[in-house]
């Protein structure tokens, strides 16, 4: 799939669903960002804070490719000012064996789109999780399109949405397995937390299964705040405020706590406080 | 400490409370009875400022001061405390960081080996693991016990005057019950303690001792008495008040 098929939103293109309608027929103009890449047997820890102040509607490509065996941890957090929009674009390929520990923490933005396509060859293991959160009335999203082409090959997709006053998330994660990728396991979870006025977190995971002894898993679902639980909280002697802080917090906590180096989960959990 | 005189409360036009007094002193145990749909819910909701009721008429004082202007937290910091039934599950924060943040909440100054110390005391007291702390609140690694149990923690934490209790002993193991009424027990010893409990359970209150029975009828109190009122009702039911 070619990557420039994301940088026209056009109207009726299935990765353009839920952008609000002030994008389409827009063209994004393509930058290379970066490049990581990790040779044959290589393990590395590597954290992406990108912060941009671009004003044009620009789209970022990041490469990142795993040669066999190899082990990334990698972790990309992303907060954007309100007033910018913004795409970017991340173009994985894991190798025989390599193995792919995915963190992606994006906040708020105008308009902030990640679009994440990732190969798979046999043996390869992808595991990525994030925090999908807006709540300065944009659009954030996260699309992910992943291709098992290999036997024996995992993935795993853990994202959370949530949506603040006038604001919106999108979770549109796709998994397909490939006819050559017997023997493999494809996972998908996504909840979201309406959490203001007028929001809104859109939800769409998909898993394509076109091999032989493989298995898949699936769920989403999307909440609102439960009144129930301030409540509860309240007769604690929480204050109603402090009691939607603690359940919003808490709900991205189920996410942030996957990050193993505690320096940066800390660095996160401080990116998400209003 | 708590006067709730003459309340009539609706939730939605249906009037769930009428003309209902109800005055518990410091020391006080009230047992509050009463069949399905007979205001007994309605009438916790309304001492703990839900704002669900539409208070209409009547008045609600603890501690000689009207709280019916009180929302549910500022009730709370005041000394009424509250335990249900049903116990939601709050995602992603432990027994021990929501406990620290109550106590922040209330403003109860006290050091970190001071706090921990006497969680742990606690916990043990409740014959609670001692990975208690740890845990989801209320979460699927928690027993419904230990649900409960934990509301007992919290309480002690707190150290309120009136505890409502709505129905805590259901879906308390059978012979958890005893231990864990008798934690009430001990904590309601202080004269300055009362307590509301709305419960079906004759081996609950047989276990509490209430001071006081009120029997609540079509959203207000039909009948007060003694024990001897609640044994009558294992016996013969509601129907004799209607």
């Amino acid at each position: 799939m070619a990557i420039h098929s994301f940088l026209k939103a056009e109207k009726g293109d299935p990765d353009w669903q839920f952008t609000p309608d002030d994008y389409l027929e827009k063209e994004f103009k393509i930058i290379d960002a970066s490049t990581v890449e990790l040779t044959e047997g290589k393990q590395e820890f590597v954290v992406l804070r990108q912060a941009p102040a671009e004003k044009e509607l620009l789209a970022k490509h990041l490469k990142i490719c795993l040669q066999n065996n190899s082990h990334l941890d990698l972790i990309i957090l992303n907060e954007l000012d309100p007033k910018l929009q913004q795409v970017f674009l991340y173009d994985i390929h894991l190798k025989t064996g390599s193995n792919l520990s995915l963190g992606l923490f994006v906040k708020d933005g105008k308009f902030n789109k990640h679009i994440i396509q990732v190969v798979q060859d046999e043996g390869s293991t992808l595991s990525t999780y994030g925090l999908i959160s807006n709540s300065v009335g944009g659009d954030t999203e996260v699309i992910s399109k992943v291709v098992q082409n290999g036997p024996d090959s995992m993935s795993n997709q853990l994202f959370l949405g949530v949506s603040g006053d006038d604001s919106q998330t999108v979770f549109q994660g796709s998994t397909l397995v490939d006819e050559s990728a017997e023997y493999s396991q494809a996972a998908i979870e996504n909840s979201n937390l309406i959490a203001g006025i007028n929001g809104r977190c859109f939800s769409k995971p998909e898993v394509y299964i076109d091999s032989e002894f493989s298995v898949s898993a699936m769920g989403s679902e999307t909440n609102t705040i439960s009144t129930e639980k301030i409540g509860y909280l309240q007769t604690r002697g929480i204050s109603e405020y402090d009691a939607q802080c603690i359940i919003i917090n808490s709900f991205r906590n189920q996410v942030i706590n996957l990050i193993q180096d505690s320096s940066v989960r800390e660095e996160v959990k401080e990116m998400y406080v209003d | 400490m708590l006067k709730i005189k003459n309340l009539t409360a609706n939730i939605k036009d249906i009037t769930v409370i009428k003309n209902l007094t109800l005055t518990v002193n410091p020391g006080e145990i009230h047992a509050v009875m009463g069949a399905k749909q007979s205001g007994k819910s309605s009438l916790v909701h309304a001492i703990l400022g839900n704002p669900i009721l539409d208070i209409k008429e009547g008045s609600i004082s603890f501690k000689r001061k009207s709280i019916l202007s009180k929302n549910i937290d500022e009730r709370n910091i005041m000394g009424i405390f509250s335990t249900f039934q049903y116990l939601p599950q709050i995602d992603g924060i432990t027994n021990l960081e929501l406990a620290k943040i109550m106590l922040k909440s209330h403003k109860k100054k006290k050091n970190s080996a001071q706090f921990e110390q006497e969680y742990k005391k606690i916990v043990k007291n409740l014959g609670l693991s001692s990975n208690h702390g740890h845990k989801i609140v209320n979460n699927e690694s928690m027993t419904p016990t230990e649900c409960k149990k934990n509301e007992l923690l919290s309480m002690f934490l707190l150290d309120p005057d009136l505890i409502v209790f709505d129905e805590i002993d259901k879906d308390i193991e059978d012979d958890e019950l005893e231990p864990f009424a008798l934690e009430i027990k001990e904590f309601l010893k202080n004269e300055k303690k009362s307590a509301i409990i709305v419960t079906h359970s004759k081996r609950f209150l047989d276990l509490l001792g209430p001071t006081h029975v009120n029997i609540m009828v079509e959203g207000t109190i039909q009948r007060k008495g003694s024990q001897e009122l609640y044994k009558r009702i294992v016996e013969d039911g509601y129907t004799q008040f209607s």
